[in-house]
């Protein structure tokens, strides 16, 4: 188990490592040097960002340079917003991004679980139809547009009401972060609950389900200890594309909620060409990313016993 | 018991016709031919083919479907629903004159202020109302209300419209986005400072009407018309089955627009990167050892790229600024960034298909490696490559709208879905109209593709249990 | 006196009916198949005593299976029992509720599969899954069970059974897996034992350890045996009696010795000699394949495939003809009227 974490964490360094390169690659071949865009920037900080950069070395120095200052946790300092460092923003941001994910997160796998397990069990008949169309529609509609949809409907209750049943935009209370955590893990809801049906339903022909009712186990025992339990396996293995999906669906529920998250951030600076905070939140990102894989994959090596106990 | 009772003996003796003993052969049908049958008897293959045949003949046709050019703004007709085909009157839009009426009573405070009496309609064209009152006594000025309804009482009025400026105006004239539908004017007087609580309304039903300039940038009027108020000339406006979105552009000729580069993005991507994937896949599981190794290492490095990230950087690299449009940086970006999964499927498939009998009988009769590939394993991909091909375009087709709403995509005077529904989320709470149209587009396709990927999926599933 | 000998008499037939642990009468099961209603068992009177080995035979598809299911109220929700009754220790199970049937099975009745490597739960401890049951049924604390689960893999002749108890099923070998089978089997010392298949999917040196065990425990503990199987070597090995199943019907039953060396039915006889064994230089296949139970035939079932066929036989029930008082068997050759009475001569 240990050498098997070792020699993960070894290839998600390589990963990461590809990651950086690719993108200070990418950048490299914009069109002219990245600092001699139509931007308007005073004269110190773009020497500053010559020298930090070396943009008048060669580009094999400018890329050990920039790995170096990657290895530091050092991305550098924005262009558009001047005197702060891309470490600041991510410090101040992620959290916030973070926060809305792992709530998201916990929205759609615990909705998940529920409506595949309700879903299975009325399998073929009106329950399992309706939830079967309803995440069917989820998977069809971009994250914008439900963003907008539940914003424009909860805005009309709000006024027809009289008060403000949940804010629509903004950050600060419990209360803001329940829409956007909705709308953010909706479609990932829909597609493992679709997988948690599935799962079920091939669980619930296994030889071993026969077995655990031939021993005369209650039907609780048999449905928690035996099938949701072998059925949980695959949802597990999904968490890692769903965690990038949430990531990066963040983005733009982050700008439409107006939530002072990394994603905002990055989208605006995407807009305004801030080529450090872009570069700087590539590689984070990318990296949390390929933390979050590995972590998915110690957490599934650690609950099924056939991958924990064989290596 | 019956078995002691007497039988008739020749009962007993061998049986003569016997059926026949036959051996079932399940009769096996060729590819193609199965799947239609199976895609036949599904209710959603059926829907969402009808539904994706639709979508990509109003791509196609286009212009040739609805003939509005989508890039022109008609402002006078800005943010509008659904409008049929009307004839309107060419006006000659003058600059606004109000009437002005001082006498020395106007002047005088009165104690209490009357409303205003003799209300005329001068002008009542969609293009422009004006009315009139006589004057009343103590009044500084005049607000107006505009209303759909008849006002009840003061406080039923709402909101004024907008009051007048200069002292001892008695006229108001309104451009305000007017329909051809009855409309409330009511006016009330006022001192400067209080408002008085009696009112004036008067109902006007505005013509349909075009202003003289609009017109001719439209080229329903010769260039060369001046005059219009001497020899007055209708000309008949064209419908807004959709309506128009705010900037006065026809919804359907845009959508039709949208259609046109959605489905070309991820129609051609998808096409692209499975085919890449394909190829590649191919080759890894077929060449083996050393070859595969690496190829699959590439391909696990690209994966583990953040997607949309890249996408957004690929853009960026590809020298293409916000707000300018890239179709083609776009499709090349999406090929580049997600063949490896097409890439991992198709070589599990090769690997597995590799170990088949009929494979090694093929390769000890001697056939080559290209002839194997292309008689024995492209055939048995076909489903899975189907598949795949089902749900790639749906995924194309989000990222295309994702970059397009984010300002990274499709961009003006071009559009797509996406940025249809970009627009659409700014103007949301006037007229959501312009969300719900492409957003239903984008849905709607979406829909079609899943549904069509798991009718797929079911009938090559059924195929192989059979 | 008479009063004394009557009820000797009644107590005679009171022991009688409390040897007889199962009884099925005219067991008729229907499963519903996109094809149509499968008439999976058309029928089917058998009687197991307290302490007997009742093998079961058939090929697949005969209904062999589903009668063991039925028995232990398993049938899936496609299948139904649509007459025929089933007692249990002279209870009647037709109409058992979920509670009643999990107190019956895994406590009296304890089951054995086919494939051992399925049959087990992938994610849970070997030890657990035998300790699950006997804190299903047994007032046991946690530490208790997992002694007695133990104890259990000991007697099972597991090698180490204190560290095996904690691996996991797909660390076992398939011999080793079934052998904990059966001790989760009869963890809760069952009256009746249902061993379906249960050494098919094993090798051949394995499925003769696991006879051997299956003996062994019908000895010590004294309980009854239901074994089903395909193969008459097995059988000949471990059971008293025998039913042989054709068709969704019991075509022939009776003690082993008399069935497997005089055969009353041509299928039975078929079956044995489609048997491998050392002497035979080769085997004889029975040609055809049995009659599409979703539209039976009204006759015998085995009429299409059938050397012996006779005109009486293509249409109407074919009725149970007793040889002696164990030994009955469904075929018309066994009539007083009918002349070729010996149908194992020539088969």
């Amino acid at each position: 188990m240990w050498r098997y974490i070792l020699r993960r964490l070894l290839s998600g360094v390589v990963t990461i490592w590809f990651i950086a390169t690719a993108t200070f690659f990418a950048m490299h071949f914009v069109p002219g040097d990245p600092l001699s865009s139509e931007r308007a920037m005073s004269p110190e900080i773009r020497k500053n960002l010559q020298i930090k950069y070396g943009l008048d070395q060669p580009l094999a120095h400018q890329y050990i340079l920039f790995l170096r200052n990657m290895l530091h946790g050092d991305f550098g300092i924005s262009f558009t917003q001047q005197n702060r460092r891309v470490n600041d923003i991510i410090r101040e941001h992620f959290p916030v991004s973070a926060l809305l994910g792992i709530v998201s997160l916990i929205i759609a796998t615990v909705g998940a679980v529920l409506w595949g397990a309700v879903s299975a069990h009325y399998r073929r008949r009106w329950p399992d139809s309706a939830i079967m169309l309803l995440v069917i529609v989820a998977v069809s509609l971009p994250g914008f547009v439900t963003a907008a949809l539940v914003q424009w409907l909860v805005l009309a209750l709000n006024r027809q009401w009289g008060f403000t049943v949940l804010p629509v935009a903004g950050w600060g209370t419990w209360k803001h972060l329940l829409l956007p955590a909705w709308v953010l893990g909706l479609s990932t809801m829909a597609y493992m609950t679709r997988l948690m049906r599935a799962s079920l339903l091939e669980v619930a022909h296994a030889d071993y389900l026969r077995t655990a009712r031939a021993k005369g186990l209650s039907a609780h025992r048999i449905f928690f200890r035996h099938q949701l339990r072998n059925a949980l396996l695959p949802v597990i293995t999904v968490l890692g594309p769903a965690i990038a999906a949430i990531t990066t669906g963040g983005f733009v529920v982050e700008l439409m909620f107006a939530i002072p998250g990394l994603g905002r951030y990055f989208v605006e600076a995407v807009q305004q060409l801030d080529y450090t905070v872009i570069m700087g939140t590539t590689v984070f990102y990318g990296a949390f990313l390929v933390l979050m894989v590995l972590l998915v994959d110690i957490i599934y090596g650690v609950v099924d016993p056939r991958i924990r106990v064989a290596r | 018991m019956n078995t002691q009772s007497n039988i008739p003996a020749e009962l007993f003796e061998p049986a003569v016709a016997r059926p026949t003993l036959d051996v079932a052969v399940a009769s096996a049908l060729p590819f193609w031919p199965a799947l239609r049958r199976q895609l036949r008897s599904d209710a959603r293959a059926i829907v969402s083919l009808l539904v994706i045949f639709i979508l990509v003949i109003a791509a196609v046709a286009g212009r040739g479907l609805w003939p509005l050019d989508p890039a022109q703004q008609i402002l006078g007709s800005a943010a509008q629903g659904s409008m049929r085909a009307q004839r309107a009157l060419v006006v000659r839009t003058t600059i606004d004159e109000p009437i002005i009426e001082l006498s020395p009573a106007a002047l005088l405070p009165a104690p209490q202020l009357a409303s205003p009496q003799h209300l005329q309609v001068l002008e009542a064209t969609t293009e422009r109302v004006k009315f009139r009152w006589k004057l009343v006594a103590g009044a500084h000025s005049y607000r107006i209300y505009r209303n759909t309804h008849a006002p009840r009482d003061h406080a039923d009025l709402g909101l004024p419209l907008g009051f007048t400026t200069a002292r001892g105006q008695v006229s108001f004239s309104d451009g305000l986005l007017l329909r051809p539908r009855d409309y409330f004017y009511s006016v009330v007087a006022s001192d400067g400072a209080d408002e008085a609580k009696t009112f004036a309304t008067l109902t006007i039903t505005p013509q349909p009407a075009i202003g003289l300039l609009e017109a001719q940038l439209q080229g329903l009027v010769a260039a060369d018309v001046h005059d219009v108020t001497s020899a007055p000339q209708t000309v008949l406006l064209p419908a807004h089955p959709l309506g128009t979105d705010h900037l006065g552009r026809d919804l359907l000729a845009r959508l039709l627009q949208g259609a046109r580069v959605s489905l070309f993005i991820a129609i051609s991507a998808a096409l692209l990167y499975v085919a890449l994937g394909l190829v590649y896949g191919a080759v890894a599981g077929f060449a083996g050892g050393a070859i595969d190794h690496w190829m699959m290492r590439i391909a696990d490095f690209v994966i583990a790229l953040p997607f949309l990230l890249f996408m957004i950087l690929l853009r960026i690299a590809f020298g293409i600024a916000p707000g300018e449009s890239g179709v083609m940086p776009l499709v090349i970006a999406l090929v580049l960034l997600s063949w490896p999964s097409t890439a991992r499927l198709v070589r599990g498939q090769v690997l597995q298909l590799r170990e088949e009998p009929y494979i090694s009988a093929a390769q000890l009769a001697g056939a080559g490696n290209l002839y194997i590939i292309f008689r024995h394993l492209l055939p048995n991909m076909l489903g899975v490559i189907l598949v795949t091909l089902a749900f790639a375009i749906p995924n194309a087709i989000f990222t295309e709208a994702f970059l397009s709403f984010i300002g990274m995509g499709v961009t003006p005077p071009a559009t797509s879905w996406g940025a249809m529904s970009s627009d659409g989320v700014q103007n949301l709470l006037i007229h959501p109209t312009e969300l719900i149209w492409p957003a239903l587009c984008i849905s709607v396709t979406v829909l079609a593709f899943n549904l069509l990927g798991d009718a797929l999926r079911d009938a090559l599933d059924m195929k192989v249990q059979r | 006196m008479s009063e004394s000998a009557s009820s000797v008499e009644l107590s005679n037939q009171a022991t009688a009916a409390a040897n007889q642990l199962l009884r099925i009468d005219q067991l008729t099961v229907h499963i519903n198949t996109p094809h149509g209603v499968v008439q999976a068992l058309r029928g089917i009177d058998l009687q197991l005593r307290a302490g007997e080995a009742l093998a079961l035979v058939g090929e697949s598809g005969s209904g062999k299976s589903i009668t063991a299911l039925s028995i232990s109220g398993l049938l899936p929700e496609s299948a139904a029992m649509v007459g025929g009754d089933i007692f249990f220790a002279q209870q009647r199970v037709n109409e058992f509720d979920q509670r009643a049937w999990n107190k019956l099975r895994g406590s009296r009745i304890g089951m054995v599969f086919q494939n051992p490597m399925s049959s087990f739960n992938p994610s849970m401890r070997v030890g657990d899954q035998i300790a699950e049951v006997l804190r299903a049924h047994r007032d046991l604390s946690k530490t208790a069970a997992r002694l007695r689960s133990v104890q259990l893999l000991e007697r099972m002749r597991i090698a180490d059974a204190a560290a095996r108890a904690h691996q996991y099923p797909f660390e076992f070998s398939g011999g080793m897996l079934q052998r904990a089978m059966i001790a989760m089997a009869v963890a809760c010392e069952p009256q009746l034992l249902i061993a379906d298949e249960p050494t098919t999917a094993l090798d051949v040196t394995v499925q003769a350890e696991v006879l051997d065990l299956l003996r062994e425990l019908r000895r010590d503990s004294g309980m009854a045996l239901l074994l089903i199987t395909h193969d008459l070597g097995i059988v000949a090995q471990i059971a008293d009696r025998v039913a042989v199943m054709y068709a969704g019907q019991i075509i022939e039953q009776g003690p082993v010795g008399a069935l497997l060396h005089a055969p009353a039915h041509p299928y039975t006889a078929a079956l044995q000699a489609a048997a491998p064994t050392i002497a035979q230089d080769f085997l004889q296949a029975i040609p055809g394949t049995p009659p599409d139970l979703t539209n039976p035939p009204s006759g015998c079932g085995f009429y299409a495939r059938c050397k012996h066929a006779m005109r009486i036989c293509m249409d109407g029930a074919v009725p149970n003809f007793e040889l002696n008082a164990q030994h009955a068997s469904r075929c018309w050759l066994l009539h007083p009227q009918c002349k070729n009475s010996e149908p194992s001569v020539d088969v």
